[in-house]
């Protein structure tokens, strides 16, 4: 399922980085607002979503640094070391990776306890080699990448079972390449770049069929130039994200036109307030703005830092701490 | 924060949130329905409307409401302090946003001090589909749930027409076809009544690739079981595939005929008959829904939902037929042949089922094939 673009006046056909700086900086400044509340339950994603975007359009500094690591530090559980959205909600390993990225983009882990976060992570892998997300027992591909991003991220991944953890992920591929959340699990593109990341940190990629999940993955490319996460979907910005990032992984970046991606993503930016939305014309938000700035990183836009497609995080940050796998296209 | 909200604001909010608990307390069972009705302005009466089994609320109080209880609810979470009456606020605060994590799980603290019972939770989850058909939480939620019951004790079909509502009501609902899974695999009894159900599912929903998806895990699962209709093990759509293109005298009619042309290397009386007539059940059923989306695409023209389940249960239909030709799985203890599979290519110079299979794909599908088969 595809959607018609239809090129608007005032439409644009260049980044309008001033203006996503802007908006980026300008989010959330009325914590009174009703959908302030509302996404209380993300905010650590919240914050790591506009720290790492800023930093790819090289302006970190707009952002206060200390403020930001106080709200971190009042986050992580005493008793679990898990880290959570906000203070006052529980703690999950989704939240504890946005933190951990955060405080690696600001070279501050030493601000946190990084031992009582790793053995939250290892107290979560099962049998099995999965992970619940928390201690409530959820289990899905998304938590086997938090996990061994964040023990990368602190160089303690030998806390876990790396072997099992892989078995597990490998177990959720399907016929057609892809992965899903679970084992059976219909294939979707988010859930690809999560397990292709984990197998990224891992140094597992040669265990995946790279050339038929290369295959299903250009295939989420739609005439309109932008990228679906699953057959039948609307295109959307966020998946120009996982699609590209998993493809750049395998070293396949080059299977899909990027001129009609770039024109795509550049359509859905909000020419008036600033920031990406899903779809042209939709509302902006911070989520599809970091994705579709990374997106146009990855396809070596220029002004923009080059972002590392395994952590979804700048470049830089990432040498120093930690060596993925990418594939030799 | 709270300080923030006015006195005035306090006592209408808690005037709502009561109103919905008395709703919630005294017809819970009855109340089938969520909604927020869009009405932007505030109105001189109650913001929340019980109609037959609908409960709805107005969106214009949904701001100060929703704040109103989270901010309630998070200052005694910050206490440690959640006593059973903080209910009410969740009830409210989980029907407007039921994204947060951290309401369901003081839920969760509630069930295991058996401060709430399972039924109504249940029924508030379901509650919760009704508004959000997608929402993972609530299915993750009943998952916990269920953990508090035995087995025997469950009516897994319930589930399964939540999960078909849910599905229905959005499309390639990811977290409702995935519960669907989970209970499949608690209750694979109920596989065989999928068969149908997701047919049904299909013809009305063409372009929704999950179904079809889901129908590929149903085949997959009913193949591990080794399932077959023991009342009518039908098998025409397989005799009338073979027969295409051959002549009169070479036609396949019987069973032994059939065997002879699927595997000329096994004799009959080495066969394991419960796997024998698992594996032509499921060939039987792929063929029939290769000529069900042959027809599809007639009726509607070409859609990706179409390719894309062709080439999943063509490879499905190749992974059993190799497995029955090269690998002892239909003979055990008899078959000495080899049990190391063979490469792509010979299999396919050696097996013409598997040359009409390959064919059933589009031809603009082709270089798919050329690769990955
Ligand atoms: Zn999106």
């Amino acid at each position: 399922m595809d959607m018609e673009v239809n090129e608007e006046r005032g439409t644009t056909h260049e980044l309008l980085i001033k203006k996503h700086i802007e908006y980026v900086v300008n989010h959330g400044n009325d914590k009174n607002d009703f959908e302030y509340t509302m996404t209380e339950f993300l905010r650590m994603s919240g914050i790591y979503w506009g720290t790492t975007c800023l930093d790819i359009m090289g302006q970190l500094d707009k952002l206060d640094k200390k403020s930001i690591i106080e709200f971190i530090k009042k986050c992580q559980c005493g008793s679990s070391g898990g880290i959570s959205a906000c203070d006052g909600h529980d703690p999950h390993l989704l939240y504890t990776l946005s933190a951990i990225q955060i405080l690696c983009t600001y070279d501050a882990l030493h601000e946190i306890d990084i031992q009582a976060v790793g053995k939250y992570v290892q107290s979560l892998q099962q049998p099995d080699g999965s992970f619940f997300g928390d201690k409530w027992g959820e289990i899905d591909t998304r938590f086997s990448f938090c996990a061994a991003a964040i023990l990368a991220l602190t160089n303690q991944i030998h806390l876990i079972d790396v072997k099992k953890a892989t078995e597990f992920v490998l177990s959720c591929a399907n016929a057609d390449g892809g992965f899903g959340s679970k084992p059976y699990a219909e294939s979707h593109a988010g859930l690809i770049y999560c397990c292709v990341g984990f197998l990224s940190i891992t140094h597992n990629l040669h265990r995946l069929e790279r050339e038929k999940l290369a295959w299903w993955l250009c295939e989420r490319q739609l005439k309109s130039g932008g990228l679906n996460g699953r057959p039948e979907k609307l295109p959307d910005v966020c998946y120009s994200w996982w699609v590209l990032a998993s493809l750049t992984i395998l070293g396949r970046l080059h299977w899909i036109s990027s001129e009609k991606l770039k024109e795509f993503i550049l359509l859905c930016q909000d020419a008036d307030t600033g920031g990406f939305s899903a779809r042209p014309g939709n509302m902006p938000d911070i989520f599809h703005t970091l994705f579709g700035v990374g997106a146009l990183s990855l396809l070596g836009y220029q002004n923009l830092k080059k972002i590392n497609p395994t952590f979804c995080m700048p470049e830089e940050i990432v040498q120093k701490l930690y060596q993925v796998q990418i594939l030799e296209s | 924060m709270e300080a923030f909200i006015m006195n005035e604001d306090k006592v209408f909010c808690e005037r709502v949130i009561n109103e919905l608990d008395k709703v919630l307390k005294n017809s819970q069972s009855l109340v089938q329905t969520f909604e927020v009705i869009q009405v932007p302005f505030k109105q001189n009466k109650s913001p929340i409307r019980l109609v037959h089994n609908h409960l709805g609320i107005e969106s214009w109080c949904i701001r100060y409401v929703y704040q109103y209880a989270h901010q309630l609810i998070i200052s005694h979470r910050k206490q440690n302090r959640l006593p059973a009456s903080i209910v009410k606020y969740l009830n409210c605060a989980i029907l407007i946003n039921p994204d947060v994590a951290t309401f369901w799980n003081i839920r969760r603290y509630l069930v295991e001090r058996v401060q709430l019972n399972l039924t109504q939770e249940f029924q508030f989850s379901s509650l919760v589909l009704s508004k959000k058909p997608k929402s993972s939480e609530a299915f993750f939620y009943r998952r916990w749930l269920y953990s508090f019951q035995s087995g025997e004790a469950i009516d897994w079909a319930v589930e399964i027409s939540l999960c078909e509502r849910c599905s229905e009501r959005k499309n390639g609902n990811y977290h409702a076809w995935n519960h669907r899974q989970w209970v499949l695999q608690k209750a694979p009894n109920l596989l065989s009544y999928e068969i149908i159900k997701t047919e049904k599912f299909i013809r009305k929903n063409i372009a929704d690739y999950s179904c079809y998806h889901h129908r590929h895990f149903v085949l997959s699962k009913l193949f591990d079981i080794q399932y077959y209709d023991v009342h009518d093990n039908n098998l025409n759509e397989i005799y009338r595939f073979v027969n295409v293109g051959l002549s009169d005298e070479a036609k396949v009619n019987n069973l032994e005929g059939l065997i002879a042309y699927l595997f000329p290397n096994i004799s009959i009386e080495t066969i394991n008959m419960t796997k024998l007539n698992s594996l032509l059940y499921l060939l039987n059923l792929i063929i029939y829904d290769l000529n069900m989306i042959e027809e599809l695409i007639l009726m509607h023209g070409k859609y990706e939902a179409f390719k894309s389940y062709k080439r999943v249960i063509i490879s499905l239909a190749l992974r059993i037929i190799k497995l029955c030709t090269y690998t002892d799985y239909l003979t055990i203890g008899h078959f000495t042949n080899t049990t190391k599979p063979l490469e792509n290519t010979e299999i396919k110079t050696q097996n013409t089922v598997i040359e009409q299979l390959l064919n059933q794909l589009d031809s603009d599908d082709n270089n798919y094939i050329k690769i990955f088969f």
